[in-house]
């Protein structure tokens, strides 16, 4: 498989893969929903199905992130409208209610008031002559996608439930919900991870998706196994530049924002070039919170989880595994200072299940 | 290799065969469809059997949707469907179960008689019990035998369940005890309606003994819910177990057991079927001796086929012993249904009654007589 920087998409082998046969055959009952693991080329299919769709209809495809927005641009056709969420409501409310954008000043903040932004664009009349495909639909509120659903003739929502992370986002249920009006249930599903290995699937599900314990079928290539290591913030940046000198491919290490900066810190004390911004030289580390990770891939992944529990355990599992699975070939974990319980237990289960011997401490 | 080439090598794969090599021929199978997929109708009809048969549950799913969209879903592939959802989505089948009302057409059955229904509701306790039991998801167990009973009762009245749905009754209660079991531990909180269905379950337990006890009356045998699926109904199960308790033939049951012998026979009684009839043949001792060599192909009535080593000996060329059994005799061979999620390959009673069902109604159908 051919490295890519920041890529968004796997170079998937379409010959062999459900896609082909959803993009040659599919028409979804209108509006519908694909679900599918880290890897499983929900992106590419978007962007298929995108550049499909554009000769027909006004085509948007809308991503997560600004980042995922400068990725896409050059790769899908000029017809297709590549915008974040954020960016359609704005957009549509221009269209469909016109006049200025409803603002709201909370603690002192001048900021624009999403929800009066999309009250408006619910009250407005609908329109029917475009289509909508949104990448990363799980963190989108099911309200805004059902709103989405009034102003476009369909819509197509790319999903993977189990990799949620704002609780504000949409659950499978509330998705059909918002989507479902020609048919009860209108998913398709993609199964087959062609990102990550093996040996990085088992340990990521076991550690922080066990739901997804046993695929039909389980990833295609093999790499080495994951690391577990006990160190320290210096440490991750030591491991991601020794990722960086063996010349595997592009780098990242994964954090909670609060350690980020120490970790660039760290790397440029060592003279290893970082990535900045959005960038995504592939000589060059990239520094990532978890957040900033959804449609992303690298070659090598280090893993720096934060010593204590930040919101729920089921939102702090969902970042874990994002980041996990955003590793083609290496994965290294690396756990600085004190953990907390249910880090420490689903570690130990992902290190049984693999036979990790648990932990190595960083010399 | 052509479509069709390949589709007959798929179908001709055992049950458990190894699932790279099942991977592979799916794999195969997607991309030849995908190659002309309007031309392709009847292969992607084959294909979702295929895909239901080895688990592949997310293949069977879209292959239903594609089938759909080109308006060619039949009830087969409503069921198999349906079972997919269930185990694709298995949070929104424990929350809303009537989805699978919906799936099935403006009726809620889809024309499906009440033991592929029955099938549809046992093998997703089958598979919930068996992933309970591996992860210790007793609260996922415990919504879905709430969420099923909620089902069921859609199909039918609940003292009717032993009667009309035997294998989901039979599933139910043993899902029932699983959940009790973790009631007694602490490991769950008794609720209401948990406690309902745990009632419900000792009464549907007890009318499938009465059921049991009954069996031993000839004239009340055949109420199992094959018996719908037959030309005559009732009348030809009724008539089928008769002369076979009365005949010298035999039902082989091949593979290792997941459950004492005793208690499939105890199944067994809940068709009316007397425990002499059957025969067991171990999961080692296939790798011995041809199963040709000790089976009365001519006399013998059928073939209840579990998991089988790949090492079995004389198969005199055929790809598997399922092959070997259907081409070279006469006789009805079912392949037992394995749990894929557990790993389990042992015959369960679950899996013993379906099988057991869907022998004695194929030979209905075909006009088999002991």
């Amino acid at each position: 498989m051919e490295s890519h920087g920041h890529g968004a998409a796997p170079d998937v082998d379409l010959d062999t893969s459900i896609h082909s046969t959803l993009v040659a055959g599919v028409t979804l009952p209108g509006s519908g929903i694909v679900i599918g693991p880290p890897g499983s080329g929900k992106t590419v299919l978007a962007m298929q199905l995108a550049g499909r769709a554009a000769n027909l209809l006004h085509t948007d495809l809308v991503v997560a992130s600004e980042h995922l927005v400068g990725w896409l641009r050059p790769r899908v056709s000029r017809s297709v409208g590549i915008k974040t969420w954020r960016n359609w409501l704005h957009e549509t409310y221009a269209d469909a209610v016109g006049g200025r954008t409803p603002q709201r000043n909370r603690n002192g903040v001048q900021g624009i008031d999403w929800m009066a932004v999309l009250e408006g664009i619910e009250r407005a009349t609908p329109v029917n002559h475009r289509q909508i495909l949104v990448d990363e639909s799980q963190d989108v509120p099911h309200r805004l996608l059902a709103a989405m659903r009034r102003h476009a003739r369909n819509v197509i929502a790319f999903a993977d439930p189990l990799q949620r992370h704002n609780k504000d986002g949409s659950s499978l249920d509330q998705l059909v919900d918002a989507l479902s009006l020609e048919h009860p249930w209108p998913v398709l599903v993609l199964e087959e991870d062609f990102r990550t290995t093996r040996e990085i699937q088992d340990f990521a599900v076991s550690a922080w998706a066990p739901e997804r314990l046993d695929p039909s079928r389980p990833a295609r290539a093999t790499g080495p196994l994951p690391r577990v290591v006990n160190g320290t913030l210096d440490y991750a940046a030591a491991e991601a530049e020794r990722l960086l000198t063996a010349d595997i491919g592009t780098v990242m290490v994964a954090s909670a924002h609060a350690d980020r900066g120490a970790i660039v810190g760290a790397l440029r004390e060592r003279n290893v070039p970082v990535n900045r911004g959005s960038r995504s030289d592939p000589d060059k580390v990239s520094v990532l919170a978890f957040e900033a990770l959804r449609g992303l891939e690298f070659d090598a992944v280090v893993l720096v989880p934060p010593g204590q529990l930040l919101g729920t355990w089921q939102e702090m599992s969902a970042d874990r595994y994002v980041a996990a699975t955003r590793a083609r070939r290496e994965l290294t974990v690396i756990m600085t200072g004190s953990t907390f319980p249910e880090l420490a237990q689903s570690l130990e289960v992902a290190g049984k299940r693999l036979g990790l011997s648990m932990t190595e401490v960083a010399s | 290799m052509n479509l069709s080439h390949l589709l007959r090598e798929a179908e001709e794969l055992p049950t458990d065969a190894s699932p790279e090599y099942v991977q592979e021929t799916l794999a195969k199978l997607r991309a030849a469809l995908a190659d002309g997929l309007e031309g392709h109708r009847d292969q992607l009809r084959a294909f979702l059997t295929l895909a239901d048969k080895f688990g592949s549950h997310s293949d069977a799913w879209n292959a239903a949707m594609l089938l759909e969209a080109s308006g060619e879903l039949d009830s087969h592939a409503k069921a198999i469907r349906v079972s997919a959802w269930l185990r694709l989505f298995p949070d929104s089948a424990r929350t809303r179960p009537k989805t699978v009302l919906d799936l099935l057409g403006p009726d809620g059955r889809a024309g499906l008689t009440s033991a592929a229904l029955s099938g549809v509701l046992t093998r997703w306790l089958d598979a919930t019990m068996a992933s309970a039991e591996r992860l210790g998801r007793q609260e996922a167990l415990s919504q879905t035998l709430l969420a099923a009973a909620e089902l069921g009762a859609c199909w039918w009245p609940e003292q009717d369940w032993p009667s009309e749905a035997p294998g989901f009754a039979s599933a139910f209660v043993d899902a029932a005890h699983q959940v009790a079991r973790s009631l007694l531990s602490g490991r769950l909180r008794e609720t209401a309606r948990l406690s309902r269905a745990l009632a419900l379950a000792m009464m549907v337990r007890e009318a499938l003994d009465d059921e049991a006890d009954r069996a031993e009356d000839p004239g009340a045998i055949a109420s199992r819910a094959s018996a719908q699926d037959a030309p005559g109904g009732r009348d030809a199960i009724d008539a089928l177990v008769r002369s076979l308790n009365a005949s010298r033939r035999r039902i082989w049951v091949v593979g290792a057991l997941r459950t004492k012998w005793e208690h499939l026979m105890g199944v067994a009684k809940t068709f009316g079927i007397d425990p002499s009839v059957f025969q067991h043949i171990g999961y080692d001792e296939l790798k011995g001796r041809s199963l040709l060599d000790r089976v009365d192909l001519v006399k013998d009535f059928g073939v209840l086929l579990g998991p089988v080593p790949h090492s079995v000996s004389g198969l005199g060329g055929h790809a598997s012993l399922v092959s070997q059994l259907r081409h070279e005799a006469g006789i009805g061979v079912v392949e037992l249904r394995t749990q894929f999620e557990s790993q389990d390959l042992r015959i369960s009673k679950s899996s013993f009654r379906s099988a057991l069902e869907r022998l004695l109604a194929d030979a209905a159908v075909t006009g088999t007589t002991p």
